[in-house]
């Protein structure tokens, strides 16, 4: 009978090694283990036709011999599904080459890149944002910010004309009128938006073109403020390492006035051909508010004191993205605005 | 300003090299736009237009002495005395307003020949022509001490008379350029006694002008009203070396410096003598102008510690009086050459940018105020990142609009803004309606091999309201047009429609908490496609329009495929904005949700659909939800087929299978009545 049950054992892992699929597998489970009319099940029906004397240790070699089929089977069928399971992996193989598939992105417009970081610096530093008309009075473009009646930038040359006395600002400086007026010091204010010149279009022009000026009052504003100021936003506008000048200059709302340079984003200030050799850019106008100003105002000009500066932010845009025709900024083809 | 360098140290013994010099001076207010270098250095400076002082190689060296603490050394600029038999002659300034001195001297037996090669060298080096000594001279002390001169063939005058008058009109005379002018009441004019014979601070006459045969001379030096100036010169349309300092404003204290160098050089290079006295008309002396000065506040408004003796030295160098009796307020007082000085904040800034804008610390002074954002900035970034993220690029486009675009987009309100000086022939309105820019982009792009686009424009429309002032009102803009994904390896895909636009303007209304929002089909502009646009409101009141455009619409513009537009009141969107509500508990009781197909005529419109179900009156029918639609041709006019989902809950139980049946009962009951709706499967 040992001879039966090696035998069996001998037979039994032919088919194993003969299995070569999970229905394989089945056909084995079933011819050995399957209740009834496996093979197994067979054997112990014989058991009745044994001597009793040898029962006990044949039922025991059976049982034993069970146990070994059922965990050799049990491992077979990890490994066959575990081959199932990647033969499956393969039949489904992907081109991961493929491209994948992009959803649809808005872009930004430069300018209002500019805008918004411009609004975000100074807002850090405690600066309101106030809207102001584009539409305004020659008071408020002109005469309020010290500018003479003869002043060429009133000419109908420089300037878009509505009406008597009414025009597109040339600037925003018109702000300072509106807030000053509105409230009272201090005050820490930036405006932004569409101004308008006279001039015709070409690469450096356009009739249309975007500002933002700004300004603070309080006891005790200094020249240093506004370079201690300037210099902060336009290292977070530009570069940290950008350097900032300030040298003198003359515009009729401030005084001091100043024109502000950064160092040449382009060469860093050894001297480019965009730099003209000089190693600095210049990048806005600045100074200390004119005590005619605050006169117009009705501020008292022995109390307080304050600076205000006004930058274009196509010039900004221009300068910081290498863009070298204002009119694109206007034009708005996307494969330019897909750039940004 | 051309300056040149070796020019420039006879007045100022620089030892600073060009280089350095033209650092110094940019950095004390006077530019370097660069230096050429020729024989000698020549320093391009850019002079802003208040500074006219430096408008001469004698304003520049007063500047750079007092950056450098060197001497000034001035020419010599005394009267010569006559010699000889002395002419008479009178000046007389009849409108003295625009005229405020006249000098005048008379020289003889001049001889006309070229001027020094030094002087040649120095006018050429500047970018002046050499003429002649006489001619040269004057241009030579033009650009030394800033004063214009004019120098006239004496012989060629009549009488013994210069009279500085306006012209009389039927006025006319041939200017040195050789055209003949005619000359209106409102400009100045020398002239003696027969005709003018100058237009007065801009160019001589021909008739008078200096020849290789002139031996006798009237030296011109003069103060003239920059305005006068400035107007005479743009009107005959002239602009020379002369107008242009006149209109900023020479110095009237200067005009008796330059006569006398002017003469001193014409005995020394071109012989002769003086014939006369200093004829010296000045009906227009004024005192020199005294500002009293706080010194505490130089330090104040500076933020550096400028020492007092600092301050006054440098005030000094510069040319003014400082009065430091009072040791707290000075009296400066303001030489004639400094017009631009009028205030005590101009005297600082003298103070300042010799002191040197570099040295001032950077500080960042102090706030007290909070920086606030307009109440509407919330909601313009929730548009503009919304939008953004759906794919649309944002634009930003100019302000004008030509007729036709008037015409075929009528504005809001009000009639469109004219300019009154427009720069070009078409665009002579301001945008009434902001669509059409948008649409220029849309053709822009389609031109350019785009297939497909999505932009947005935030900003201004301008009107003329029936009374009183333009208005400006914000809108928001929306075109698109082409597919509204793009087509992958993937999917093909689809055309944009309007559903899609429809779908987005909701979602982007409801994320603004815009409350009851409605479309109707009534009162769409005109340039939409009349029954494929709709006008939406929130509350009965419009916000605005879109759909497709019309068919005249697509022909202006040659568009060949759908093209979509949104138009939108931004301001009465912000209007409109609900606050942030707070939060609602989730539900403690599953939802229920239960599909029904059915199929209602074609006639049957969705919002009845909808309406009829939410009217069943059951509270816990929460949504409907509309998921499949097709529609059924047939003989009779058609079918809808429509498959809803009804999804049902409540906050305090969960529901039973027989009441969430009764529920649908109602509901498919309601919809049978009211819109004889037949259950499909």
């Amino acid at each position: 009978m040992p001879d039966t049950f090696e035998k069996l054992a001998g037979e039994f892992e032919g088919d194993v090694r003969l299995a070569l699929d999970l229905a394989g597998y089945q056909r084995i489970k079933d011819r050995w283990l399957a209740r009834e009319k496996g093979l197994l099940s067979l054997e112990m029906r014989k058991l009745g036709s044994i001597d009793p004397a040898l029962r006990p240790e044949f039922g025991k070699r059976l049982n034993q011999l069970k146990a070994r089929f059922e965990s050799a089977l049990d491992d077979l069928h990890q490994q066959l599904k575990g081959t199932a399971r990647l033969e499956q992996e393969e039949r489904s193989r992907l081109d991961l080459t493929l491209p994948g598939l992009a959803p649809l992105t808005g872009h930004r417009h430069p300018l209002l890149k500019v805008r918004d970081d411009i609004v975000s610096v100074f807002s850090r530093m405690g600066f309101s944002l106030l809207e102001t008309p584009e539409i305004e009075s020659d008071f408020n473009n002109f005469e309020g910010l010290n500018i003479p009646k003869d002043h060429p930038a009133r000419d109908s040359q420089d300037t878009f004309y509505l009406g008597e006395n009414l025009l597109l600002r040339a600037h925003c400086t018109p702000v300072q009128i509106h807030a000053m007026k509105a409230g009272s010091p201090p005050m820490r204010v930036i405006g932004i938006g569409k101004v308008y010149r006279r001039d015709n279009p070409d690469a450096t022009h356009s009739p249309c073109f975007h500002q933002c000026d700004g300004f603070a009052v309080d006891q005790g504003i200094t020249l240093g403020d506004l370079k201690g100021t300037l210099e902060t936003a336009l290292r977070q506008l530009f570069a940290p390492e950008v350097r900032v000048r300030l040298r003198p200059s003359y515009f009729s709302f401030v005084e001091p006035g100043a024109e502000v340079d950064i160092s040449c984003i382009f060469c860093g200030g050894s001297g480019c051909r965009i730099c003209k050799q000089s190693g600095w850019i210049e990048i806005l106008g600045a100074g200390m508010i004119h005590p005619k100003v605050f006169r117009h105002v009705g501020y008292d000009e022995k109390k307080y004191t304050g600076f205000a500066w006004g930058m274009g932010l196509d010039r900004i845009a221009m300068l910081k993205y290498g863009i070298d025709d204002i009119r694109l900024l206007y034009e708005n083809d996307l494969r330019f605005l897909q750039q940004f | 300003m051309k300056i040149n360098y070796r020019w420039l140290t006879e007045y100022v013994p620089l030892t600073a090299p060009p280089q350095a010099l033209g650092r110094d001076l940019t950095m004390v207010g006077l530019t370097l736009d660069g230096i050429e270098n020729g024989g000698t250095p020549v320093l391009e400076l850019d002079i802003t237009s208040n500074r006219a002082d430096c408008l001469c190689h004698y304003g520049v060296a007063r500047e750079a002495a007092a950056i450098y603490d060197l001497n000034l050394q001035p020419p010599d600029w005394s009267i010569p005395e006559p010699a000889g038999e002395a002419l008479d002659w009178q000046v007389e300034i009849a409108n003295p307003k625009l005229c405020r001195r006249y000098c005048a001297l008379l020289l003889r037996g001049i001889r006309i020949a070229d001027s020094p090669e030094w002087m040649q060298e120095r006018l050429r080096s500047v970018g002046q022509r050499p003429v002649n000594n006489v001619v040269d001279i004057t241009n030579y002390v033009l650009l030394e001490l800033g004063h214009p001169l004019h120098a006239f063939d004496l012989q060629k005058l009549g009488g013994r008379k210069i009279v500085v008058r306006s012209a009389r009109a039927g006025e006319s005379m041939r200017t040195l350029d050789g055209l003949e002018r005619r000359l209106d009441p409102s400009a100045l004019v020398i002239a003696d006694e027969r005709r003018p014979v100058a237009l007065a601070g801009i160019m001589g006459g021909e008739e008078s002008e200096i020849s290789s045969a002139t031996t006798d001379i009237l030296l011109e030096s003069a103060h003239f009203n920059p305005l006068s100036i400035r107007r005479t010169a743009r009107k005959v349309g002239l602009s020379t070396e002369a107008s242009y300092r006149f209109e900023r404003g020479a110095d009237i204290a200067n005009a008796e410096r330059a006569i006398g160098r002017c003469a001193r050089l014409f005995l020394e290079l071109a012989g002769g003598r003086v014939a006369s006295p200093l004829i010296d008309a000045y009906p227009g002396r004024q005192p020199l102008r005294t500002i009293s000065l706080r010194t505490a506040h130089i330090e104040r408004l500076i933020g550096a510690p400028v020492s007092e003796d600092f301050a006054a030295g440098k005030l000094e160098a510069l040319g003014f009086e400082v009065d430091r009796k009072r040791k707290h307020l000075w009296r400066v007082t303001v030489p004639s050459v400094r017009q631009d000085v009028e205030l005590e904040a101009d005297l600082i800034e003298e103070v300042a940018r010799h002191y040197g804008y570099d040295r001032v610390p950077a500080t960042l002074g102090r706030w007290s105020t909070p920086a606030l954002l307009p109440a509407w900035k919330a909601g313009e970034t929730g548009i503009r990142d919304t939008l953004r993220g759906w794919g649309y690029s944002e634009t930003v486009n100019t302000s004008f609009a030509t007729s036709r675009e008037i015409e075929l987009f009528p504005g809001y309100e009000g009639s469109p803004v004219e300019l009154r000086n427009p720069i070009s022939e078409e665009e002579t309105r301001l945008r009434w309606n902001i669509l059409p820019m948008l649409l220029r982009n849309c053709r822009h792009n389609l031109n350019h091999g785009t297939r497909s686009l999505r932009l947005f424009e935030l900003c201004k429309t301008y009107f003329l309201p029936a009374e009183g002032q333009p208005a400006e009102k914000k809108r928001l803009g929306i075109v698109l047009t082409g597919n509204r994904s793009a087509p992958n390896w993937a999917s093909k895909g689809q055309e944009a429609g309007l559903f899609d636009l429809k779908g987005e303007l909701d979602t982007l209304l409801r994320g603004l908490r815009i409350p009851e929002i409605s479309y109707s089909q009534e009162g769409l502009p005109s340039y939409l496609h009349p029954h494929l646009g709709l006008a939406v409101r929130s509350r009965g009141a419009l916000l605005g329009g879109f759909g497709r455009l019309n068919g005249a619409v697509d022909e202006q513009y040659k568009f060949k495929q759908a093209v979509l537009v949104a138009d939108l009141d931004l301001e009465a969107l912000y209007l409109h904005m609900q606050r942030e509500e707070g939060y609602r508990h989730l539900p403690k009781y599953p939802a229920v949700h239960r599909d029904i197909s059915f199929v209602v005529d074609r006639a049957v419109q969705y919002n009845t659909v909808e309406a009829v179900v939410l009217g069943s009156e059951i509270p816990e029918l929460r949504t409907v939800e509309l998921f499949d639609l097709y529609r059924l041709e047939s003989a009779d006019g058609g079918h809808t087929s429509l498959s809803i989902r009804l999804t049902y809950s409540s906050d305090s139980r969960t529901l039973t299978v027989e009441e969430v049946s009764e529920f649908d009962r109602r509901v498919i009951g309601r919809l049978q009545e009211s819109v004889a709706a037949r259950l499909r499967g």
